[in-house]
C-alpha cells in the first residue's frame, strides 16, 4: 500500500519533470506561429515570422554558415572517429583503456575553455575566421561521440565474419569494403547525424570563434534572445528544432531497420 | 577466447594500427593540446588592452611574461567569490540533477516498452535541441508574464507574479534541464544491468517492494549515482548559458566571466587565467571525488 | 603419399602462456584429422595457426608442400568453417557461397555455375536468394560448408562446426559432412571437444591437452589402445587403477594396485619390476556374474552398489571386497535377468583387456 502511494507520488513528480523538460520546447515552436509583434501564444495561426526569417539575408547567411560548419564537422570527425574505433575494437595495444579516456576528454572540458583555447591557437596559426576553425572545435565533441557509436557497432560485428572473408581470399582492404563497412554503415550514419546535430546546436564554442563574416545560427540568436525577444527568434529556433528532430527520426528509423534485419547470423 | 580476440586485422601488423591511430593522435595533439598551450602562454601575458593578446607576440618574447593575472585573480574578492560560487553551483546542480534524474530513471526502468521510449525521448530531446531554444522557452514559460504565472494568477493561488527567473531558482532550473539527459541515461543503464532475479529473490524472501528497493536496487545502482553526480557537477561548474540568460550578476560563474573578459573587455589574458583556474578546479575536484568514491566503494 | 598439410614443431605463446607446445602432424590427401580435447587444450589455436589467423611463435606450417608461415590469410588456399558459421549477414546465400570465387576474379556466369554445383552438393538448391537470417541452423551450416569448399582449397578447416546444432541434427550432419568431405576428396582438419563426433568422422584423431598431442591414431586405436591416462579417461569410460609392477613373465605383467589386488596385463617393452604404472580397463570389457568361470583370470569379488540402465545396457557400480570401485557395463541379452543392487558378484577379464598407460 505504501509502496503504491510512493509509486504514484513518483509518477506525479516525474510528470512535472517531463513537463518542465518539454513545455519550453513546445512553447517556443508555438510562439513562432504568432501573428503578433511581441512574444505571445498565437490566437491565430500565422507564418509571418517564418517569412521574415527566410526573407532576411542575415538569417539566411547564418543558416548557410551553420550548414557549412556542420558538414565540415562531419568530414573531420567521422573518418577520424571511425578509424579510431576500428583500432580500438580490432587491435590490442598498450594503454588502450587510458587512451580511450583521453579521446573522451574533450567532452569533459567546459566549452568556454575549448572556445577560448581554440580562439587563441587558431589566431596564432592563422585559420581563425574560417568555417574550418569552428568545425575543428565542434569536432572535438563530435569525434568522441562518433568514436563511441562506432565502437559499439563494431563490437557487435562478429569478428569471425571478417576472418571468414579473409580465409576465402579477401585482402584486408577488400574485407573492409565488402564486409566491415556494410555491416557498420548504420553506425556511421548515426555518428554522422550526431556530428551534424552537435555542430548545429553548439552556441558557446561558436560564440568565441565567430567573426563578423561567419556566424552560426545560435550565435545570431544569442544577442537577440538577451535583448530583443521577438518571435522571429522562436521561428529561428523552430527551424533548428525541426532539422534536429527530423534527423533524429531518420536515425531512429535507420537503427530500427537494422534491428529488423537482424544481422546476427 | 584469448585466441579469437583481434581477428584478421590484428594480424595485419603494427604499421596498420599506426595508420589508424595517427589521425586521432594528430588531431587531438594539434587542436586539443596546443590550444591549452597557447591559453597557458596568454594567461601569463601582460594585458596590452585593445585587442588583448598582441598579434605576433612570440611564446618566449622577454618582458611579456607576468604573474599579474593570477595574482589579481586570487587577491580580488570579486574573482574568489565567483570561484567559490561556481563550485557551490556545481554541487547544487550535481545533487538536484541526480535526485530528479534518479526518480525519472527509476520509472523508466520499471515501465513497459512504450512508456519507456516516450520517457527516454522526452529526456533526450532537449539535449539534441539548442541550449538557446531551451532558454527561450524557459523565458516564455517561467517569466514574470509567462505561462506559469498567468496560470497561477488566473487560479488565484497568487496575487502577484512569482519571480522564478533571474535568481538562483532560474539558473538551477535551466542548468538541471541541460545536464539531466546524461544523468538519466547513466542511471537507466545501470538499473537495467541489475539482475531481475535479485529483486524477485528479495521479494520472495519476504521483502516488500519498498524494502526490496532500499535493500537491493538502490545499493546496486549507487555507482550510477556517483557517475551522475560527477557528470552533473562538471557540467554545472562549466555552466555558461543558464547563469548568463537566467541569472543575474551575482549568479555568474567563471565560464560567464571568461566570456565577459574576452569578448567584452577584450582582456584575453585575464580570460585565459580564469579558464586555467577553472580547469585546475575541475581537475582537483575530480581527483578528490575519485578518492572519495574509491573509499566508499571499498567500504561497501 | 605426399602429405597435403604438415605441421612441424608448432609453438604458439600468448605472452607467458603457451597455448600450443611443440605440435607436429601431417594430413594426407583426402584425410580428415580431428584435434580433440577439452577447451583450452590448444586445438583451436593450432587450427588458427594453419589458417593464418594466428602467427606461430616457432615451427612451420606447410600447405601443399609450401611453407606458408609468412603467407597472409587471404593468399592461403584454405576453406574454413566457423562455429558461428560467420555467414555474411548482408549477402544472399548465393553471394556468400560465391564469395571466394569473386575474390579470385572469376566472372559472374562461371561463378553462378559453380555456386549451383556446390549448392547441389550440399543439398541447398533453391535457397540462393535467401539471406542467412532466413535460414535454419542446419541450413546455415550447409551454406557455410558450401562457401568453404567452392574454390577447392588445399585444406578444409572445421572449427567446431556442429557445436551450434541440436543433438539430433548434429548426429545426421556428422555423417553428411563426412560424406561430402570424402566425395570432394578434400583434406580436412576438424577441431572438436566431442569425442563421439571425432570417433565417427575422423580418419585419425589427435588427442590434445595442455598444448600437446597425447596420441595421434586411428579412432579404434585411440579407443582400444590409449597410450596415456588422459586419453583413456577422455575417450569413453574407463576404470583406472594405479599400481606397481610386481612380476614380469613371457609378455605378461602383474601389477599390484589399490587394495593389494593383483592384475595381469599385457606388458609392453621397457617395463621392469618395481615400475609405477597405471592400468585401464574398459567397463564393457569386464565380465560380471554370480560366479566366475573356472579358467577366468583377474577375478575380483564384490557387491553391486548401484545399477543404471542405458537402453539395453546395464551399468553397474561394483565395490570390490578389497576396496576399489569398478564400473562394469553389460548388454542385457534377451530375457536374461540382470543382476540387482546388493547382490554379491564376481568380475573377471582376460589378460589382454587391461592396458598399461603412462
Amino acid at each position: 500500500m505504501i509502496a503504491r502511494i510512493a509509486w504514484y507520488v513518483l509518477v506525479g513528480f516525474n510528470c512535472l519533470t517531463v513537463a518542465v523538460l518539454l513545455v519550453p520546447l513546445v512553447v517556443s515552436v508555438l510562439v513562432s506561429f504568432t501573428p503578433a509583434e511581441f512574444v505571445s501564444l498565437p490566437e491565430t495561426f500565422s507564418l509571418r515570422w517564418y517569412r521574415e526569417f527566410f526573407g532576411d539575408w542575415q538569417w539566411m547567411e547564418s543558416l548557410s554558415d551553420s550548414f557549412v560548419v556542420a558538414i565540415l564537422t562531419i568530414i573531420i570527425s567521422v573518418p577520424i572517429g571511425t578509424a579510431t574505433a576500428i583500432a580500438f575494437t580490432r587491435y590490442r595495444f598498450k594503454w588502450r583503456a587510458a587512451a580511450s579516456t583521453v579521446i573522451m576528454l574533450p567532452l569533459f572540458v567546459p566549452p568556454v575553455i575549448i572556445g577560448l583555447g581554440s580562439l587563441t591557437f587558431h589566431r596564432a596559426i592563422g585559420i581563425w575566421g574560417t568555417h574550418f576553425s569552428i568545425a575543428v572545435a565542434h569536432s572535438l565533441w563530435a569525434m568522441p561521440l562518433v568514436f563511441i557509436v562506432l565502437q559499439s557497432t563494431l563490437r557487435r560485428v562478429d569478428v569471425s565474419v571478417e576472418e571468414a572473408a579473409a580465409g576465402l581470399g579477401a585482402s584486408p582492404v577488400r574485407v573492409f569494403f565488402e564486409i566491415t563497412l556494410p555491416l557498420v554503415a548504420s553506425g556511421i550514419f548515426v555518428g554522422t547525424l550526431f556530428a551534424f546535430i552537435i555542430s548545429m546546436n553548439d552556441l558557446i564554442m561558436a560564440l568565441f570563434l565567430s567573426t563578423a563574416d561567419i556566424k552560426t545560427m545560435p550565435v545570431v540568436i544569442w544577442p537577440q534572445i538577451r535583448y530583443l525577444l521577438t518571435p522571429i527568434v522562436a521561428a529561428a529556433s523552430s527551424v533548428i528544432i525541426v532539422i534536429t528532430v527530423g534527423l533524429l527520426i531518420v536515425a531512429a528509423r535507420v537503427t530500427n531497420i537494422r534491428r529488423l534485419a537482424d544481422f546476427r547470423s | 577466447m584469448l585466441a579469437s580476440f583481434g581477428g584478421v586485422i590484428s594480424r595485419l601488423g603494427r604499421d596498420r594500427l599506426f595508420l589508424l591511430l595517427a589521425p586521432v593522435v594528430l588531431f587531438l595533439l594539434v587542436f586539443f593540446l596546443f590550444p591549452f598551450v597557447t591559453l597557458f602562454r596568454i594567461s601569463f601575458a601582460v594585458n596590452e588592452g585593445g585587442s588583448g593578446f598582441g598579434e605576433g607576440t612570440l611564446f618566449y618574447e622577454a618582458g611579456t611574461w607576468t604573474l599579474a593575472n593570477y595574482i589579481q585573480f586570487f587577491t580580488d574578492r570579486f574573482f574568489t567569490d565567483m570561484a567559490l560560487f561556481t563550485i557551490q553551483f556545481g554541487i547544487m546542480v550535481g545533487v538536484i540533477a541526480t535526485f530528479v534524474s534518479y526518480l525519472l530513471a527509476y520509472q523508466i526502468y520499471r515501465s513497459g516498452p512504450l512508456m519507456k521510449s516516450v520517457l527516454l525521448l522526452a529526456v533526450i530531446l532537449p539535449k539534441f535541441t539548442n541550449i538557446i531554444v531551451l532558454m527561450y522557452g524557459l523565458l516564455v514559460v517561467f517569466g514574470r508574464s509567462g505561462l506559469v504565472n498567468d496560470f497561477l494568477l488566473w487560479t488565484g493561488i497568487i496575487n502577484e507574479p512569482l519571480q522564478m527567473l533571474f535568481n538562483l531558482f532560474g539558473v538551477l532550473l535551466g542548468e538541471t534541464i541541460i545536464v539531466m539527459p546524461y544523468c538519466v541515461l547513466v542511471i537507466v543503464a545501470v538499473l537495467h544491468s541489475i539482475d531481475d532475479a535479485l529483486l524477485e529473490a528479495a521479494e520472495g524472501l519476504g521483502a516488500s517492494r519498498a524494502r526490496a528497493f532500499f535493500e537491493v536496487t538502490l545499493p546496486l545502482s549507487l555507482p550510477a549515482v556517483w557517475v551522475s553526480l560527477l557528470l552533473a557537477f562538471m557540467w554545472g561548474v562549466g555552466a555558461f548559458a543558464s547563469p548568463y540568460l537566467l541569472g543575474n550578476a551575482d549568479l555568474y560563474t567563471l565560464s560567464v566571466e571568461v566570456d565577459r573578459q574576452v569578448n567584452w573587455r577584450l582582456n584575453w589574458a585575464m580570460g585565459s587565467t580564469i579558464a586555467y583556474v577553472l580547469m585546475a578546479m575541475i581537475i582537483v575536484l575530480m581527483y578528490v571525488y575519485s578518492r572519495l568514491q574509491r573509499e566508499s566503494g571499498a567500504r561497501s | 603419399m605426399k602429405p597435403r598439410i604438415r605441421v612441424v614443431n608448432l609453438v604458439k605463446n600468448f605472452g607467458s602462456f603457451t597455448a600450443v607446445d611443440d605440435v607436429s602432424f601431417d594430413v594426407g590427401e583426402g584425410e580428415l584429422i580431428s584435434l580433440l580435447g577439452p577447451s583450452g587444450c590448444g586445438k583451436t589455436t593450432t587450427l588458427r595457426c594453419i589458417g593464418g589467423y594466428e602467427t606461430p611463435t616457432s615451427g612451420a606450417i606447410e600447405i601443399g608442400g609450401e611453407r606458408v608461415n609468412d603467407t597472409p590469410i587471404h593468399k592461403r588456399e584454405i576453406g574454413m568453417m566457423f562455429q558461428s558459421y560467420a555467414l555474411f549477414p548482408h549477402k544472399t546465400v548465393e553471394d556468400n557461397v560465391g564469395f571466394a570465387l569473386k575474390m579470385r576474379g572469376v566472372d559472374k556466369a562461371k561463378r553462378k555455375e559453380e555456386v549451383g554445383k556446390t549448392m547441389e552438393l550440399v543439398d541447398m538448391l533453391g535457397f540462393e536468394k535467401r539471406y542467412p537470417s532466413q535460414l535454419s541452423g542446419g541450413q546455415r551450416q550447409r551454406v557455410a560448408l558450401a562457401r568453404a569448399i567452392i574454390h577447392h582449397p588445399e585444406v578444409l578447416l572445421l572449427d567446431e562446426p556442429l557445436a551450434n546444432l541440436d543433438r539430433k541434427l548434429r548426429e545426421t550432419m556428422r555423417v553428411e559432412l563426412k560424406l561430402i568431405q570424402e566425395r570432394v576428396n578434400i583434406s580436412a582438419i576438424l577441431v572438436t571437444h566431442d569425442q563421439e563426433e571425432a570417433l565417427v568422422m575422423s580418419d585419425r584423431i589427435a588427442v590434445m591437452e595442455g598444448g600437446k598431442i597425447h596420441q595421434l591414431d586411428r579412432p579404434a586405436d585411440i579407443y582400444n589402445k590409449p597410450s596415456t591416462k588422459f586419453v583413456a579417461n577422455f575417450i569413453g569410460e574407463t576404470n583406472f587403477l594405479e599400481g606397481t609392477v610386481t612380476g614380469l613373465q613371457n609378455g605378461a605383467a602383474t601389477v599390484k594396485v589399490e587394495g593389494d589386488i593383483e592384475i595381469d596385463v599385457h606388458a609392453h617393452d621397457g617395463l621392469h619390476v618395481g615400475s609405477d604404472v597405471g592400468v585401464t580397463v574398459r567397463p564393457e570389457r569386464i565380465n560380471i556374474g554370480k560366479q566366475a568361470a573356472a579358467d577366468a583370470s583377474n577375478v575380483i569379488d564384490g557387491r553391486i552398489e548401484f545399477v543404471t540402465y542405458l537402453g539395453s545396457i546395464a551399468n553397474y557400480r561394483v565395490r570390490s571386497e578389497a576396496g576399489p570401485i569398478f564400473q562394469v557395463m553389460q548388454p542385457i541379452v534377451g530375457q536374461q535377468a540382470s543382476l540387482s543392487e546388493g547382490e554379491s558378484v564376481s568380475m573377471w577379464w582376460s589378460r589382454d583387456t587391461g592396458l598399461i598407460v603412462d
